[in-house]
Parts: structure tokens; sequence; C-alpha cells
């Protein structure tokens, strides 16, 4: 870290490389109302006094989050990260033929800065009440309606954050979000065949906190997450702290699957408003995550309207998570398969029906409280990389064992070359033609990229005075930007880009 | 959308266009029709499509309405009117509509069928079991019959052949070509987009964003088509361009360089490893000698070297329909699969290869 100039740790530069008697003046005025508020954070409204956009400002305490600052500094490394891809994602035109975009279901990040007593994200703005509220609001949601179309444009988000090589880590009714819904186009219903909830449209991921990414080098092993969500190879991880050094090595990394396994228990929690494994304690939800163990009201487990949402269960909770579905497989399945294109493939292996186990547990049925995220945290040092297996492995019995390993190695030869010499034009464009039915219901989406900033209205990391709150935001739109004053030109005096050195990451190890 | 119309089981009469104006009247043949107004059924590609039966000849009909998209060029009526085969769904009348917020649908009537190849194999998937070979042969014959009519009397390459725009009825084996809405009349010297055809069923030159490819690619995906339904699942399953083209290779193996310089020469610089095919009587094990000599034929690399819509027809894997005998001769006869229109099947052929390829079609007629 940065030698402290000042003695008062919380008001030394954690993110910019200048000092804070160079603060420049904060481009960003909020308006006095919590939007919500995170573990270490507030989140007011905002706006940029350039550009007149409004957005959602977290304001994250550096006394709070000292010891965790690299936490935050990775929050906000994969936030840009994710935006940038976005963004790039747009730019290229590129469309699925599904219903829902993954990406633009994602938090975007527009901007952050620091002051002496935060650092302060600015993002999209979604103040229309979190996922969890609107379970508990309405007792649970609406298996064909809302349930189908929520956890269909949650799988868009996780297979496109999963293809991003990011793993969430803290899926939850909480960290859904809706968007303000500003589509202009009229809604188009889907007559017949699937009416939906057209806020499926509105919503948003966000908290990425404990996301992290995946690379062969990664072995994740850390027990983080929230306790009704956490898969059980997250569970075996508890207590890594006390395991010798062998126990470690003989843990088995986790990876994407536990976003699955949790989106899952979202599904679940949406579909009957109650938590599949909470019971009394937190050890006896551990024995029943663990033991794949989760309640089944013997009404609904009848309900032939309900087949396709225990099947789709299983297929979350599938204890081993190399055989759990990915976010693509899932895609597949009948519970959510109208919501995608790629629907045609017939995949045996999701209708295969398991047993349902029953439970025998006490279970608490009431609708859980509010979560806030398990904050055991441990960071684990890295292990020399060995090969991380996160791919299902390809069963093709039609090639002898021996050929096989070689083959497979070709043909990943064969698909890169591929990538790198396919005309991005003739792959980009490959799929505009979509579908009319979908295509009519893209035009539900909800989503806007977040605005292209002027040069002089972003902070970039730069270090600055605390933002001004003012009690109204209401900014006529006839404020241009063009006319929005000069007078707040700031020296960019960091301009630097996240830059993060893991060696001085790895020293503050943090442990709660 | 207009929502009244759904709902109520109101009798509507519309002033519409005949689909194949006869003669005098020119281009729009005017006509009045009546029909109850029913619930959509379903919701094709590009637009919703209800069905009911006209009052005045007692014809059941599908009606597909499709928002006229100004982004789009949709040739979908032009191309329909011109065509008149019997595996192809007939446009029988036409007729434009506002709705309130100004939004011009146009309203195909088309031919009704009871349902997709994609359903009826569903349905199989579903018992489950293998859907009747014999079944298979009767579709795909009749899909190769009207590509034959699209692609030498018409000219028209349908693009987008996938089992969702193939409708059947199981009861006499009857199948149509619907939803022209990607077709187009190609013409070698110019250039075509690339981004057609829904995937698993693209060919490879069009994955490799050729411009210049012909009406071959529709025999590529017929191939898939047939490969599915022996398969109950897709053959080249893949979620981009890239790994559709991976499980090509997986089976075909690395296309050689003549075969990339087909595709679109644009690639022949790069350099791939070699993949050994898999021979297709391994993947399709249960099949005879007939079936997977059929498949490979269809799904050839190079689209010259693949066969084209009539060979497919002479293929002997259909022979097994020229020589029928007892109930499968019902169909045969029934469907008129033996049948050939010289003037808009035939016509294209030389007198020589006419002489062959009736031997071969018709070998048990009598002349």
């Amino acid at each position: 870290m940065a030698p402290a100039i000042i003695g008062k740790a919380h008001s030394v530069p954690l993110l910019a490389a200048g000092s804070t008697d160079r603060a420049a003046k904060c481009k960003y005025v909020t308006k006095g109302g919590q939007l919500g508020d995170g573990n270490f954070s507030v989140v007011r409204e905002c706006m940029n006094l350039h550009t007149r956009d409004l957005f959602a400002l977290k304001m994250v305490h550096k006394m709070v989050v000292r010891d965790k600052m690299q936490l935050v500094k990775k929050e906000l490394k994969l936030l840009g990260e994710i935006s940038a891809r976005v963004k790039e994602l747009e730019d290229q035109k590129r469309t699925s033929m599904d219903v829902f975009e993954g990406h633009h279901h994602v938090l975007q990040l527009f901007d952050y800065f620091e002051t002496n007593e935060s650092i302060a994200l600015v993002m999209q703005l979604c103040d229309r009440g979190d996922l969890y509220e609107k379970i508990i609001a309405e007792g649970h949601l609406d298996i064909e309606t809302q349930v189908k179309s929520f956890t269909a444009c949650l799988v868009s988000v996780l297979e496109f954050l999963h293809g991003q090589g990011v793993v969430h880590r803290d899926v939850k009714a909480e960290n859904v979000l809706f968007r303000l819904r500003v589509n202009t186009n009229e809604p188009v219903e889907f007559q017949g065949k699937f009416p939906y909830d057209l806020t499926a449209h509105d919503l948003i991921l966000a908290d990425f906190g404990f996301a992290t990414n995946i690379n062969p080098n990664t072995q994740l092993k850390e027990y983080v997450g929230t306790l009704s969500y956490i898969a059980p190879e997250v569970v075996r991880c508890k207590g890594i702290n006390y395991m010798s050094e062998r126990e470690v090595k003989a843990l088995k990394p986790y990876g994407f699957a536990v976003d699955i396994w949790a989106l899952g228990v979202l599904t679940y929690f949406m579909a009957l408003g109650y938590m599949p494994f909470d019971c009394d304690d937190e050890d006896e939800t551990l024995e029943c995550i663990i033991s794949q163990d989760y309640y089944v009201d013997a009404n609904v487990e009848k309900d032939p309207k309900m087949s396709e949402f225990w099947s789709f269960l299983q297929m979350c909770f599938c204890l081993d998570d190399r055989q759990r579905a990915s976010a693509a497989e899932l895609k597949r399945h009948p519970f959510i398969r109208d919501y995608f294109a790629t629907s045609t493939t017939l995949n045996q292996a999701l209708f295969v029906p398991h047993p349902m186990k029953r439970s025998g547990s006490s279970r608490s049925l009431k609708a859980p409280n509010k979560a806030s995220s398990y904050t055991n945290i441990t960071h684990m040092k890295m292990d020399p990389p060995s090969s991380v297996l996160m791919t299902p492995a390809n069963s093709e019995p039609i090639v002898e064992p021996e050929v096989a390993a070689s083959r497979q190695r070709d043909l990943m030869e064969v698909r890169n070359t591929l990538k790198r010499t396919l005309s991005t034009t003739a792959l980009n464009r490959e799929l505009v033609i979509l579908p009319g039915a979908i295509r009519g219901l893209k035009k539900n989406s909800t989503f806007v990229l977040g605005p292209q900033p002027p040069p002089d209205s972003l902070m970039n990391g730069c270090y600055s005075t605390s933002p001004q709150s003012r009690s109204t935001l209401s900014t006529p739109i006839s404020v241009s930007r063009e006319t929005s004053s000069t007078s707040f030109k700031v020296v960019q005096d960091t301009g630097k880009d996240l830059n993060y050195d893991n060696d001085e990451d790895d020293d503050e190890g943090i442990v709660v | 959308m207009n929502l009244e119309l759904v709902t109520n089981t109101e009798v509507v009469h519309k002033q519409v266009y005949c689909g194949h104006p006869s003669g005098n009247n020119g281009e729009n043949e005017p006509a009045e029709i009546t029909y109850p107004t029913t619930e959509v059924v379903g919701h094709g590609s590009f637009g919703v499509v209800f069905t009911t039966t006209i009052k005045e000849t007692d014809e059941d009909v599908a009606i597909k309405k499709v928002l006229q998209d100004r982004r789009f060029k949709n040739r979908e009526l032009e191309i329909m009117k011109l065509l008149k085969h019997p595996n192809i769904i007939d446009l029988k009348y036409y007729f434009y509509e506002k709705d309130s917020h100004g939004e011009v649908y146009l309203n195909l009537i088309l031919d009704y069928m009871p349902q997709s190849l994609y359903q009826r194999l569903r349905h199989f998937v579903h018992i489950p079991s293998a859907m009747p070979r014999l079944e298979i042969k009767c579709y795909m014959y009749q899909l190769f019959k009207s590509l034959n009519y699209l692609h030498n009397f018409a000219l028209v390459c349908h693009r987008d052949i996938k089992p969702q725009n193939l409708l059947v009825d199981p009861n006499t084996c009857a199948l149509k070509i619907c939803d022209f809405g990607s077709a187009k009349q190609l013409k070698p010297t110019e250039p075509n987009v690339s981004y057609i055809c829904s995937r698993y069923y693209r060919a490879p030159e069009l994955i490799f964003g050729a411009t210049h490819y012909s009406n071959q690619i529709d025999v590529w995906s017929s191939g898939c088509v047939m490969a599915e339904l022996l398969l109950g699942q897709p053959m080249f399953p893949g979620e981009s361009g890239i790994d559709q083209l991976v499980e090509i290779i997986k089976i075909l193996g690395t296309p050689s360089r003549q075969e990339i310089c087909a595709m679109n020469p644009n690639y022949m610089e790069h350099k791939f490893p070699q993949i050994k095919p898999i021979p297709l009587s391994r993947v399709f094990k249960k099949e005879d000698e007939q079936t997977v000599q059929f498949l490979a034929d269809t799904l050839k690399y190079d689209p010259m070297e693949r066969f084209n819509a009539l060979q497919c027809l002479c293929s002997s894997y259909f022979d097994e329909l020229r020589h029928a005998q007892g109930q499968l001769k019902q169909i045969v006869d029934s469907l008129q699969l033996l049948q050939f229109e010289y003037d808009t099947e035939l016509a294209h052929l030389t007198q020589d290869q006419l002489e062959a390829v009736r031997l071969k079609l018709q070998p048990t007629q009598i002349r």
C-alpha cells in the first residue's frame, strides 16, 4: 500500500496515485435519500454535473473496509472489465437468438473516485427495489409468468459472466435489482404461448463484491457466499483457515457451478417463498446442503404444473459440481427453454428424473431474513498451476480412448484457429435474423447502455472532495450538455487505471 | 396487436387479394372471404399464426400475421406468389392491416397443416422411441422434391430449412415447406448475406462467411434435418458458428485445401490441424448402407460435390418408395410421390439427362 502520509488510515489514498491535498472537486452531487446499504457501503442517487445523467453512487467507507480494501479494488476492477465488455458487445451489435441478452442484465460501472472517507462507485441506477422485496411482498412469485422468465434472464446473465471467466459467488434475491423501465417501445405481450411478467427485462445482477475471475491458475477454496445459497463444494471449504496444508491441498477447488447451485436456491425461493435448505440453525442447514436434502412440499411435488420446476432444481442441486449443468445447458431445460432459441437441442440427460429425496429434518418454512453475505472470507495463497477441469468431459465414445486425448487437443486447436481466423463480421452478424417470436420480445428490453461519458466528466479513480448533497436532483432536461459549466474542469492527476500488484495484495490477508 | 380479434369468435369479412391471380385482373386480384376469428395457435418465425376456416370454400387455413419490418427486406410475399407445388405451403390470399399504432401487418392466408416436423420429432423423443424410418424417408423425399422445384424452376433458395419450417401431416405423411421469410432468388454474380439460416442447420460455407453461396446450402440443411430425425437430436449443435464448425469437423474431419477453397477462398491461407473423419456408419450404427451413403452425399463440405436436390431424389435411398408394395404404395400413390410435372420439375434437364432421370424416378410408370 501507499505509505501513510497522514496518520489516519482512512485518508490514505487507496486508489489514486495523487496525494490528498490535491483533491479534485467532485463532479457528482447526491440526493439525500439512501437507496440501500450493502455490507460496507451506502448507496445514494447522484447526478453527474457535466452530463446531468443520474446514477447510483455507492460509497464504501474506508474505515469499515480498511482491511478489505483489496476486495473493493477487485470489485472495481471486475465491474470495470465487465462494463467494458458490455460496451464492446453493444458496439459490435451482437444479438443472440434468446429473449434475454445476458450482458444487458449486469450492473454497469460508469465511474469511480475516492474521497477522504470513502471509495465511490458510480453505477447504473436501479431504484425499483430488489427481488427479495418483491418475493416477500407477493408471498411467492407466479411460476408461469414470473419464475420462469426471471430464471431464464438470470441463466442468460450467468452464461454471459461465466463466458467471461467470472464467477459471481453471491447470487441471491437481494442482489437482483430492478432497473427503472425506460423502454419507450410498446410492450409486446406474447399472446398465447407464454405470457410473462415484463419486469423480467428489468432484472439486474448486482454486487460483485465476491465475484472473481477463474483462469487455469485459480484454485477457489474460499468459504464465501450467503449461507442459504452456498453450494456443497463451498460448504466443504468451511474452516479452511484451521486446516492443515495437506487438508487444504486435498480440498477440491470449486468453480462456476456454485452460481448454478445458488440460482437453484433462488428459483426455489421465487416459486415457493421460502428457502430450500434453511433449517433452524446453521450447522443443520449446512448438513442439508451437503446431503442435497431440500424441503419438498408434498402438495407442490404432486402438482403437474411443477414437474418441470422440480426437474430444473435437480439440475441445479446436483451434488457433484462437475456434473452440475452449466448455464448453457440449463437453457435447454424445458422449464425455461421457451426463452431461448437454442431450444431445439434435445439433451436427453436433461429429462432423466432423479428420485426425489424426502427431508427428515425440521424446517423453518418462513420467509428468510434478508440475508447479508456470509462474510467468512479467507484469503488463500495460490497453489501452483495445476489443471482445473471446469468443462465437463466430452463423452464421445466413438473414438478410442487413447486416440481421444490427442484428438481433443487437435480439436481445441482447430477451435482456436477458427476463432482467430473466422472473419468477425461474418460471425457477429450471423444471428441478426431472429425467430420472429423472440425478436418481438426483444423489443421489451429495457436495457440502456451506460451513457458515453465526455472525457472531462470522469474522475477515473482520482482523489476528490466529497460529493455535495442536494435535496433535489430534478434537473430540467433543457440544461444541455454543451452549456454545462466548464468550471468543474479537473486536473486529472491520476488517469491511471486500476493496476494491481498481486504480491502487494497477498500481504494483507483478510480474515474475519 | 389486435386483441379483440383474438378473444371473440366473431366472423370477419375481408377484402383480400388472391395469392395466385388468374389472368386478366393483373397483379392484385381482389376477392372477398369470411372466416371466424380464433385464437393464436403459434408463433412462426416473424409473426403470429392462427388457424380458421374460410366459409366460402370450407378450406382450413393458417393466417400468418407478419409485421412489415422496414429494416429487413421481406421478400416473402413476392416469392410466395410465385410458388405453386404440392410440397410447398400455398398462398391462398393476402391482405394488409394497420394496428392502432400505425404499424402495418401483412396477413398471409396459407394452407393449414397440423404440425411441424419439429413437433413430430419431439413427440417421438418424448415417448421415447425412434421415428419410423419409412416416415422419415417419405418426408425427406418430399423435402427434396420441393427443393428441386424451388432451385430449378422458381430459382429460389429457401435459406432457412429446419424442422420448424417443415410442416407435416402424420396421418398422410405429407410434408410442405413453409416460411419463406429468408428466401431469395440467388444470382451467381451478386453477393448475398451469409448471416442467414438457423444455427445447427447452417452449411459450412455460410459459417465461413461466404457471400457467394448457392442453393446447395438448402441441401446441407436438409441433410442436417434428416440426421436429426434419425438421431433424435441435432447433429451439429453449437452455440456459436465456431462451435458448430468444430462439431462438423469432429465428424467430417478437417476440410481439405480444395474444400476450403470451394467454401470460401479467403480462408485458403489458414492451416488447421488434421482431424480424422469419423465414418458416418459409426455415427449412424443402426442405419443401412444406403441411408448412410445418402447422408454422406448431402453433408459434403464442397457445395459442388454435395448432391443437388434432383440427385438426392435419384439416390438409391429412395428406391424403397419407388418399388413400394401394399400400404406404403398407397401412401406413395396418395401423395403422388412419383408424379413429376415436366414444366416445373424437369424442364431444366437436357434430353439425355431427362431420359436417365425419368428411368430412375419413375421406374414403374408405363409410358
